[in-house]
Order: C-alpha cells, then structure tokens, then sequence
C-alpha cells in the first residue's frame, strides 16, 4: 500500500513538478471559487476560462511570443472585454443574462480554436494541451507563472477579505460604506482569468471552470461562515488532486479528468450526505413526518 | 426650525425605461424626526429609496443632506433593506452581519480592537440578539433577521437611517422591539425615515408621513396628514379606507 | 495569387458537389442550424440558453461509454450514448437547482465540467488502448461534418424531422409554458411535463448536432440564432422561423468555410458565421435594435 503510493514519486521528476503545479492551481481556483460562487458568478467563471483562450492566441499574434506576462496580458484584456461585452448585451431589453454569457463566450471561443488550427498553427501551441491539460508533463514555464500567479492571487484575497465578502453579501451596503464594489468585481474576474491561464498547462481550458466551481459549490452544503467555507473548498481540492492523480496514474488515462470527476464524487456525497442540508437526511425527515401525519 | 432639514429632495425625476416611478417629487424632512413613507405598490418608494441612498441618481432634480447637496458618498446615511433582498443561503451568522457595520472604520487588514468590539456588543443587546450570534442567519426566524440587520445599523452608526419595510413578516414582539429602538434613535436627535405598509399603526409610529403615488399627495404631521381625503387620492380606491 | 486560386477552385468544388461527402456535409450542417435554431428558441426565452451548454458537455461520457462498451463507432451505438448521458445531465441540473444551500447557476457549471472531465477520462483510456487510437473520438469535441456518411445523414434527418414535427404539434402549449409557467399551469397544462419535454428535446437536438458542431461549441447553434431573431420579430412564431432560418443559412456557410480553408473544424466556423448574423440583426433589427432605438429617441426628443 505505501509502496503503492509512494512508487510514482521515484518515477522522476514530473510527479512533484505535476502535483505542485495542480494543487497550487485548484487552492486558487477554489479560494476565488467561493466568492463568484456566492455572487452568482459560476457563469461567468465558465465564460472566463473559455475566453482565455482566444486572449492567449490574440497575444501571440500581436507579439509573436508565449511569455508568461504576455499570455497573462492577453488573456486580461480579452477577458474584460468579453465581460464588458456580456454587461452590455444583457442590458438590452430582449436579451436574458445567460443568454448573453453564451452568445459571447461560445463566439470568442470559436475564433480562438479557428486561430489556433489555422493561423497559428505553426506556433509551438500544444491545442489539445491547451484545452484539456496535461498535469504529467508540467513545464518550466508553466511551473514558474503558477509559482508566481497563485501566491499574488492568494496574498490579494487575504488583503481584500474583508471588502470582498461584505461586497459578495451585501452590494448596496458595501457600496454604502465606501467598499469599491465595481473594482472587487472587476479584480476578481481579472484574477479568475489570470489563475486560468496559469492552470491551462496543467488542467486545460475547460476543466479549469470545474476547479473553479466545484469547491466552493461543495462548500456551501458544509460550513455556516465564510472563512470555514473557503477552508472546506479548500480541502475538497486538495483531496480532489491527490486521488484524482493516483487514480490517473494507475488507470493510465487524464489526471484532469480524474481529478474533476472525483471532485464532482465528493460534491454529489456532500449533497446527500451534508449532515445539516444532505438531500437524503432531508428525504428521510419529510418521510417520517408525512407517516406521523397519516398515522394520526 | 434654524437647523436645515437632514433631507431635502427638489423636485426630483425617476424613471424606468418609459416607465415613470417618481414624478416631480418635492419634499422636506426635518432632522429628529421619525417618517413613514406610504404608498400601495408601485408608487415609487422603493425608488425612493435607492435615490437616498444613492444606489440611482435621480434623472432630474435635486437631493441635499443638512443643507448641502449630495455628493456620492454618504457616511452619515444609514440603510437597512428590505428582508426580502437579502441572500440568506450565505456562509455568514448573526454577529458576522452586525461586525460589517464597523467595517468602515476598522478598514481592511486591522483587528476588532476592545472599543470597536464593545460597540458591536452594544448593538446587538440594543435589539437582544447575544444569545443568537452564532447562528448562521438563515436559521433565524423573520423576527430575529430583522433585528440583526437593525443592529448593523446601529453599529455602523449615523445620522439619518432608512429602513425599507421593516415590519414585513415579523413577529409582533419584533415589532414594537423595532419601534422602541427607532423611538431612542429619534430621542437621540437622528433622523429616521420607514418605508411602510400597515395604515393601522401609521398614527401611533410616526411623527411625520409622506404619502406617495408618484408624486408626493401630502406630506406633513402626521395628525394633518392622515386623512381620509388624502389616503383615499394616495390609493386611489385600491383600498377601503377607515379613518376613524 | 496561387492561394487565392486554390481558394477559388476549392468554391468550384464545393458548389459543383464534386465529391459526396461535400453534400453529406453541407446537408448535416443545415439540419444542425435549422434544428438547433428551432429548439433553441423555446430554451433562451425560457431562460434556459446554458442549460444547452451543459447539455452539450454532458454528453461526451456518454459517447465513450459507449465505444468502450460496445467497442465499435457505430453511430446508433454513440448515438444512443450521447442521449442517454444528456437527459442524464439534464436532469442531474434539475435535481442540484433545489432546496437549501445550492445555486442553479453553479449546478449547470458543475454538470457541464463534471460530466466533461468523466468524458475526458475515458477519452484518454480508449486512446491509450490499442484499439481506440483510431475511435476518432476528437472529430465529436469540435464537429467534422466531412466525417459523416450517407447512412448517419440518413439517421439524423430522421431523428430531426420526427423532433421538429414533435414541436409543431406541442407549439402553443410550448409558447405558454415558455412564456408563463403560472398562467399554463392554470390552463391545466402539465407544465413540469412540457419542460422536461423540452430538456428531452434539447437533448436530441443536441445529440443529432454533435457529430457536426462538436460538444464543445454546440451551445452556440442553441443560443446565437434565437438570440439574433428576437430582434427581427415580436411574435414567438417569427422568432421560431428567423431562428431557423439563420441557423440553416449559418450552417451552410460553416460548411462552406470549414472546406474552403484547411484545419477550420466545422463546428466553430458555423459559430461565427452565425455571430455575424447576430452582429447584424443586433444593430439592424427593427425590434430594439441598436440603430432602432437610437433613432426612436432621436423622434421622442
């Protein structure tokens, strides 16, 4: 059994360099998940991470390199102009919200994997890594924006806690109170899209959203704070990359997928088994009640 | 009166796309006085509302705090909305909620100091919510939520307070709970203005009255203003009304 | 020069129909339009545009469940796979939307990377076994309507005329339901019914698309076009039409490109043609349109 577990680290260097890389990644995603969770802005995260893409070719096309700052840059840009783009078309009249997350991002989406298979398909841009991840053969350069993306990100949440949560639960009090709502909104998705971009080399584009959604979705089914929330989402990820990369590892097929999906395992155990809000818990109390009902 | 009124509002226009909610609204509330805003729905209290706080800019017109225009900021305005606008799924409990009202004063990174905690204890036994501080708030009755947003309130401190519909699905203990604390709130010289929906106890809570439809139908003391002309041009029939 | 003319002889192909799989795809392309378009319609009125998206992820799974089950690409096989794991996801949003402490927004953002991830995986283990490297499992992810046969072009315009048939009939219980649920639930129409009907339907429509757009982008044909007809029309039934219309026109084009230039997969090219059109109909509609309504309060002032 420890034999069994610790093999895959003697394997070479790829174990650590995969297992640092994804756990940094999904605490980001997590910790930033809880708070677009809580907002309502699960949505907006998938928008997010799909529009990341197109930003990243945008930026090769324009300065015809892949340095981390430059991806970062493009990804940024292009991101809040989707965002920008989503906010004004979801103020006219005929169109809902949702609607106008999925007008925009599937459309941004497109032209980046058109890019990607024609114009800049000479480019050193690994698509199918690009989409669906490959934590086992984790780069330098990834390696190196990860350690520099997730610590920012980490260190700013902690800086802007306070303003952060009083601005997810209260906007009007927040606003009232002087919290610069519009920059919270704002710097979050900037930091969502910049954890992305970060985390496509180990995870892909799409699989990201998961990381982003799932924790803090798990959650909220388990603590009554906020802090202990964040805390919650985080052991949910951690758990998640750990016997996602063993089950990867030993089935020999993606650590992403492995990951997510037992990510989605645990939220699907926490739905029925929550000990105050577990659907089965829930099913059982109205049972019994509606048999003392008959019975009297 | 030689002090200028706390809320002056000039003539003031709001409206939704081509829908009109305020229309030319002009009224004066003095400070240290407690004011009920009345009106059937859709009268644009609500709307109100939002331009006192500064959640909308008024499309025409003019608003000024103590004899100064608005600006955006309004430190001394404090709000408690309506219970229905609140997420009550979020991961937060009672004294979480009422430490927001320091929030501004503590700024971002500082501890709660002893003198800032004692003002959050303080709030909380003004409304009797100790023995509730660690709940999560969705498990609190419609009474108790009610209170916890009113002890934010009072923690976060100012000079004019507005509430919207404070009463709606609470308790009647709550109720005259709520009135009690506003009452001292008044005593203490601030000003205090409610959206509410109960014409029974309009005459015994409320110093001064605004009815609205639109346009503001009368505004004064309430013993001038609540009369059967004036309520049944307010709701224009929507209600039988008995002003005994 | 010699490029524009390989582009020009590559249109004389096209539209020569030199080759069969050209009209086989030409024809796929537009069934997904029209068909997506129809369906669509119902769904972004409802509110219910990403529930698409999510049921467009959620059926990879079931598309390599069953490869690995039945080991062959037959069409009916991956076909049935991909229903089944659709209504699954369908119903999966449903059941996580209720009661305390979720949100129905996160429920279809986890469906839709969950069920994508559990897809994924086994994706990668039949790549990884040596029968599946040649399952052309990816041709799903991004659509390759050059791919398609006769036999499955017959199938899909099946399955594609029983559904549009399906939804003439339920039309107007459809437009009440979609547009107020309460006042069909007092007509007495079963309302929880008609939706699941309609998810069903999405589901199919989403099935017969995917072998053309690919899981990945098949949301966009569910949600563009209807978005882009609201502006051309008042009535449900315009929209309905519009919507159809964009999306056949939208497909044909797709095709059209996605021949025209090499490595363009079919699925985004439709994509874009069909945000064109939405460009278009955005700033030209005569129903709040952006030109519309400057120039309607241009006349009001």
């Amino acid at each position: 059994m420890i034999q069994w577990l610790v093999d895959p680290w003697t394997w070479g260097d790829w174990m650590w360099r995969g297992m640092v890389t994804v756990h940094l990644v999904a605490i980001a995603a997590a910790v930033l998940g809880v708070f677009l969770y809580l907002r309502r802005m699960s949505l907006i995260a998938d928008a997010l991470a799909h529009v990341a893409l197109p930003g990243i070719v945008a930026a090769f096309l324009i300065s015809g390199s892949l340095d981390g700052p430059v991806m970062l840059g493009g990804a940024v840009v292009v991101g809040l102009v989707a965002a920008w783009a989503i906010q004004t078309l979801s103020n006219r009249p005929t169109i809902k919200g949702d609607a106008a997350i999925g007008i925009v991002f599937t459309s941004f989406f497109a032209v980046g994997v058109i890019l990607l298979s024609t114009v800049v398909r000479d480019a050193h841009i690994d698509t199918h890594c690009l989409l669906f991840g490959d934590v086992l053969g984790i780069s330098d350069r990834a390696l190196g924006l990860v350690l520099f993306v997730v610590p920012t990100v980490l260190v700013l949440v902690a800086i802007f806690f306070r303003w952060l949560a009083v601005s997810s639960f209260d906007p009007k009090f927040a606003m009232a109170i002087g919290v610069p709502v519009g920059a919270m909104n704002y710097g979050l998705m900037t930091a969502v899209t910049v954890t992305a971009v970060a985390g496509f080399e180990a995870v892909g584009a799409i699989l990201v959203i998961a990381l982003i959604i799932v924790p803090g979705a798990t959650a909220h089914l388990l603590a009554d704070r906020l802090g202990s929330m964040i805390g919650w989402a985080v052991a949910h990820t951690v758990v998640s990359c750990w016997v996602g990369m063993y089950v990867a590892i030993y089935a020999n097929t993606s650590a992403a997928g492995a990951i997510v999906v037992v990510g989605g395992v645990l939220y699907l155990a926490a739905f029925l088994l929550s000990p105050r809000h577990g659907r089965l818990w829930m099913a059982r109390r109205s049972l019994l009640r509606s048999r003392t009902s008959v019975s009297h | 009166m030689t002090s200028p009124a706390a809320i002056e509002v000039r003539g003031v226009q709001m409206a939704y796309d081509e829908t009109v909610a305020l229309r030319d609204v002009t009224v004066e509330i003095p400070t240290g006085c407690l004011v009920g805003v009345v009106g059937p729905n859709g009268a644009g209290k609500s709307t109100l509302i939002k331009g006192l706080v500064g959640a909308r800019e008024p499309d025409r017109g003019e608003l000024r705090f103590f004899g100064k225009p608005a600006t955006k900021k309004r430190p001394f305005l404090t709000y408690v909305p309506q219970r229905g606008a609140v997420d009550w799924d979020f991961p937060i409990t009672a004294e979480g909620v009422v430490r927001q009202g320091r929030f501004r004063s503590v700024g971002l990174l500082t501890r709660f100091s002893a003198e800032e905690r004692g003002k959050v204890e303080a709030a909380m036994e003004a409304v009797d919510i100790t023995a509730l501080r660690s709940r999560q708030i969705g498990n609190l009755s419609g009474g108790q939520q009610q209170r916890v947003f009113l002890a934010r309130a009072l923690c976060q401190g100012g000079e004019i307070y507005v509430l919207d519909e404070p009463f709606a699905g609470v308790d009647a203990s709550t109720e005259s709970a709520i009135m009690d604390v506003l009452r001292g709130l008044r005593d203490e010289g601030k000003t205090v203005v409610v959206v509410h929906h109960d014409l029974s106890t309009v005459r015994e809570y409320f110093d001064r009255l605004i009815l609205l439809n639109q346009v503001v139908v009368a505004a004064g003391p309430t013993e001038e203003v609540f009369t059967a002309e004036n309520l049944q041009e307010t709701y224009r029939g929507q209600v039988a009304v008995v002003v005994e | 020069m010699v490029r524009s003319n390989l582009y020009l002889e590559r249109a004389q192909e096209f539209f020569a129909f030199q080759y069969d799989f050209v009209a086989l795809a030409l024809g796929a392309s537009v069934i997904v339009g029209v068909v997506c378009g129809l369906v669509g319609t119902f769904l972004v009125l409802r509110g219910y545009s990403l529930v698409g998206d999510a049921i467009g992820h959620a059926t990879l799974p079931g598309v390599a469940a069953a490869f690995l089950i039945t080991g062959t690409q037959h069409p009916g096989a991956l076909l049935t796979g991909a229903l089944l794991s659709g209504l699954l996801g369908a119903v999966t949003v449903g059941v996580f939307s209720r009661g305390p402490r979720v949100r129905s927004d996160a429920a279809i953002g986890i469906v839709l990377s969950v069920f994508f991830g559990l897809g994924i995986l086994l994706v990668a283990m039949i790549q990884a076994s040596p029968t599946g490297t040649q399952a052309g499992l990816t041709n799903f992810l991004f659509g390759n309507a050059a791919a398609i046969t006769a036999g499955q072009l017959q199938v899909l315009a099946g399955l594609s005329l029983a559904l549009c048939v399906a939804i003439g009939i339920w039309f107007r219980p459809l437009a009440i339901v979609t547009f107020d649920p309460g006042f069909g639930r007092s007509l007495g129409l079963n309302v929880s019914a008609l939706e699941m009907g309609l998810l069903a339907a999405l589901s199919m429509a989403v099935v017969v698309s995917i072998q053309a757009v690919g899981v990945i982008l098949v949301a966009a044909m569910v949600i563009i076009p209807p978005s882009a007809a609201r502006f051309l029309s008042r009535r449900i039934q315009g929209v309905a039409l519009w919507s159809m219309a964009i999306g056949g026109v939208s497909g044909a084009m797709g095709a059209f490109l996605s021949y025209l230039f090499e490595g363009v997969a079919t699925g985004p090219a439709m994509v874009v043609v069909a945000t064109g059109f939405f460009l278009l109909a955005l700033f030209l509609g005569p129903f709040n349109g952006v030109l519309a309504t400057a120039l309607r309060k241009r006349r009001a002032r």
